[in-house]
């Protein structure tokens, strides 16, 4: 699209020139307008809105440097200020003349008589440097605004920022360094040599020292300086070099920032780490409170002067005091400070040493402690609310007075004007609460103090938890272990009386057994005491008791007890199965004896067809011997192992005192014993099973060397294992 | 003269108590087992019965249980060298439990007893 044609004013009294002008104006391409007088040409333009006006220097009434003035100067006529302005004038007038007119702003003058391509030539000019002036201003605008932001995001970081020269001497800061150490304004920083004069309060910056003087490319370091205000800052400050485009030193260009708050944080954190930690050091419930209330109260930590723990009582009604920490009076504070300041211990050492113990029976801040107790149903009490909001309160006397939160009762009882109180909470659940003052310090009770107290409350809580369910557990496992030594104690029993029931039965077979015979034998015998017999009477009964005597020897000899013994009720099973099971059962005796067991169990063995409870008689019979000869203590030896494809091998040693020969002769014979209490028949049943199996048992034994006794127990199929002939004892006959 | 049964399985046993039972006066008859004990006591006349327990065919407890449903009045004495019965419901149906001895006057006595109160009885 064309550009719209510029418009030209031109104000000129001689109408000669207008014609001229104008024909020539329109005809090279632009608008054109005119007036005679200065008064006609400020009024004309101000409508026509010209882009460039010719003004002839001498007019009648207002001469062209009147009219400018107006031009320049008039609110009226402001929106044609910047329109360029070429004064035409005659050729006599003097330079001097000229060069004001330049420098009132006239962009050009025109010697009239002047050529019509001259003012071509001289009003295209002026449109460039009208141009170039606009764009001119526009540029400094922007640059005003961009300078104007710049300082204006430098003055609102929260951080100090400063750019130095090569000297180190501040050429740049902001509001923020400028109110960290007390100056009016940024610009009174100027100047300052931040290396060597350094900051009031501060010491001297070695980062920017290191940058401008070391050349090193990034340097940082914390200070801690004091700040106007008296409080004790720590500052971080980070630097680098400032370079021009050709790469040389030209300053530094660094931050400060306040980390203060950070560092306390971390310090905080730190300070719960090790408190959590030495919290998870203790299962005790009366050690973990007393840990809590020192942490509470050391100055390591907390530093409070007093603490206590009021716990929430079993049916919840009410609360009582559980355990306080902390002097009974300020003499007592001052000395237990001074020993304390003297061994200058970490927290973790001074919990270690002062924490994992519980309170001396005759501490009187503790025992007056034990004696508080308060309902729970006191509802304005802020103990109770601070259990049942779940959050920290202080009672202070401005609290107390405006009503806020107040907890007379104890106000009274602590003689303290202000104290803090947080909920121990565990699982979602108050349990309790931790009540702190600073009776004998008087520091007051900050948010940040009773924020730090919520939070080690809060792992307090956990912690009080984690006891207490330990100790329910304790509990818990000692019930379990009373109960599984009942247990174990009714099996022994149990298994005393199945062996003696066993004893008794046979006992009884035997007493059965024997005595019918002996009823015939003495009963005869008296009767022929009693009464004189003809010779052939005699000879009967006498033949009658000769009978009875040989029944008896034949009782005798097939051990009638373990005739008895029934017939194996046999099935496939793992022949280390029944040992282990076995052995399970004397086990405690060997651990009461200090019997070491050494067991080699064959893992490879083929299932037997026998009878398992038989054979468990068989090794425990053999157990209890092998118990018997070790009363000092030994070892007892169980293995198996296969001997060849036909059988297996059970083998049961012992280094007790060994059989001398006499004894193993007889040791399987029915009735006979060693032992003051013995039955003599625990070996001739095991025989008789291990018979009844068809296989065999033999001993060895070496005097106080120990014995040794080798089962051997066919491998067999059920088809084979038909009752054999020995099994055919245990149905002899009963009288 | 009064009847005595004896019951006993052990052929010697019962030589022994038929030879000294006579001696002391008594007219004595013998069963081997409890079967053959019942069939006598239901032919009847016998003022007591002296019961083994451990006998075959019929043990001496279902033998009393029996012999008490045909004359309940008639006392038995139990005789045995097992001590384990004594507490079997079965035997309260006796009037006597005595462990066998070599030495019968333990038996004598019961016996004595049982035929006197029985005498006693049948003239009240």
């Amino acid at each position: 699209m064309e550009e719209p044609r510029k418009r030209i004013l031109l104000i000129d009294d001689d109408a000669v020139m207008h014609g001229l002008v104008r024909a020539f104006l329109t005809r090279v391409g632009y608008e054109f307008a005119g007036a005679t007088d200065g008064r006609q040409g400020l009024e004309l333009a101000r409508s026509y809105r010209p882009d460039l006006i010719l003004l002839d220097y001498m007019m009648p009434e207002m001469d062209g440097i009147g009219v400018y003035d107006r031009l320049r100067t008039d609110p009226e006529l402001s929106a044609l200020r910047d329109v360029p302005v070429i004064m035409l004038t005659a050729r006599n007038d003097d330079a001097g003349l000229r060069s004001n007119m330049l420098q009132r702003g006239v962009y050009a003058y025109l010697n009239k008589p002047f050529g019509l391509h001259e003012l071509r030539n001289v009003i295209e000019n002026a449109f460039i440097v009208s141009e170039i002036n606009r764009r001119n201003l526009e540029l400094q605008e922007e640059i005003r605004r961009a300078r104007d932001f710049l300082r204006s995001v430098v003055d609102a970081a929260p951080v100090g920022i400063f750019v130095t020269d090569a000297a180190g001497k501040v050429v740049l800061s902001n509001r923020f360094l400028a109110d960290l150490f007390g100056f009016p304004s940024a610009e009174e920083l100027a100047g300052l040599d931040l290396i060597r004069e350094s900051l009031p309060g501060a010491p001297r910056l070695t980062a920017i020292e290191a940058v401008l003087e070391r050349g090193e490319p990034l340097a940082s370091e914390q200070v801690s300086v004091h700040a106007p205000d008296g409080r004790r800052l720590l500052l971080n400050v980070r630097a680098v070099p400032q370079r021009d485009s050709a790469g040389r030193l030209q300053g530094s260009v660094g931050i400060l920032e306040d980390v203060t708050s950070a560092e306390k944080r971390a310090v905080e954190m730190t300070m719960l780490t090790q408190i959590a930690h030495a919290m998870q050091g203790t299962l005790d419930l009366e050690e973990l409170l007393h840990l809590i209330l020192t942490c509470v109260t050391a100055g390591e930590a907390l530093g409070f002067s007093r603490a206590m723990i009021l716990m929430l009582s079993e049916d919840e009604t009410e609360l009582r005091g559980t355990m306080g920490v902390g002097p009974s009076s300020p003499e007592e504070a001052a000395t237990i400070w001074q020993s304390l300041s003297r061994e200058k211990m970490t927290l973790p050492e001074f919990l270690e040493k002062y924490g994992r113990r519980r309170p001396d029976p005759g501490d009187r801040f503790n025992n007056f402690v034990k004696t508080l107790h308060h309902p729970l149903s006191d509802e304005r009490c802020v103990l109770a609310r601070a259990l049942r909001e779940q959050r920290a309160f202080v009672v202070s006397e401005r609290s107390r007075a405006e009503g806020m939160a107040r907890c007379d009762w104890l106000s009274e009882k602590l003689a303290s004007r202000e104290f803090v109180c947080v909920p121990l909470v565990a699982r979602g659940k108050g349990i309790g609460v931790v009540v702190a003052d600073n009776l004998y310090t008087g520091h007051p009770l900050e948010a940040e103090l009773v924020e730090l107290l919520s939070l080690l409350s809060n792992q307090a809580g956990l912690a009080i938890e984690r006891a207490r369910a330990y100790a329910h557990l304790a509990r818990q496992k000692e019930e379990l272990e009373t109960a599984l030594g009942r247990l174990r104690q009714a099996q022994d029993r149990l298994l005393e009386a199945e062996r003696l029931a066993t004893i008794g039965q046979m006992a009884a077979q035997v007493a059965h057994e024997i005595r019918n015979p002996l009823v015939t034998i003495g009963g005869f015998a008296r009767s022929m005491l009693e009464v004189p017999r003809d010779p052939e009477e005699t000879r009967v009964i006498l033949g009658i008791i000769a009978d009875e005597a040989r029944r008896l020897e034949n009782i005798l000899n097939n051990a009638l007890d373990f005739a008895r013994l029934s017939r194996p009720k046999r099935q496939w099973v793992d022949l280390n199965e029944i040992l282990q099971l076995t052995v399970f059962l004397v086990q405690d005796e060997l651990h009461k004896r200090q019997i070491r067991l050494e067991k080699h169990m064959d893992l490879h063995l083929p299932k037997l067809f026998l009878d398992p409870q038989q054979m468990r008689q068989v090794f425990l019979n053999l157990f209890y011997n092998a118990l018997d000869s070790m009363p000092e203590g030994g070892q007892l030896t169980v293995s198996t192992c296969s001997v060849d494809e036909r059988q297996v091998l059970v083998e049961i040693s012992d280094t007790g005192q060994g059989i001398s020969a006499d004894i193993l002769q007889n040791m399987f014979n029915p009735f006979f014993t060693t032992k003051p209490d013995g039955t003599g028949l625990g070996l001739p049943i095991a025989q008789q099973i291990v018979h009844a199996h068809g296989g065999r048992i033999v001993v060895d034994s070496e005097l106080g060397r120990g014995t040794t006794f080798r089962i051997f127990l066919p491998i067999q199929g059920e088809a084979d294992a038909k009752p054999t002939g020995t099994g055919s004892v245990a149905e002899s006959a009963a009288g | 003269m009064a009847r005595v049964l004896v019951v006993e399985d052990d052929a010697n046993q019962r030589k022994l108590y038929e030879m000294e039972l006579r001696r002391d006066g008594y007219e004595v008859d013998t069963a081997k087992n409890g079967r053959e004990a019942i069939e006598k006591v239901k032919a009847g006349g016998y003022d007591v019965v002296v019961m083994d327990l451990k006998m075959p065919e019929m043990t001496g407890l279902d033998a009393i249980t029996e012999i008490a449903s045909i004359d309940k009045d008639l006392p038995i004495i139990i005789n045995t060298a097992y001590g384990g019965w004594q507490d079997d419901f079965k035997s309260w149906a006796a009037c006597a439990y005595v462990l066998k001895s070599s030495d019968l006057t333990e038996l004598r006595r019961r016996i004595r007893e049982a035929v006197t109160s029985r005498s006693e009885g049948s003239e009240g």
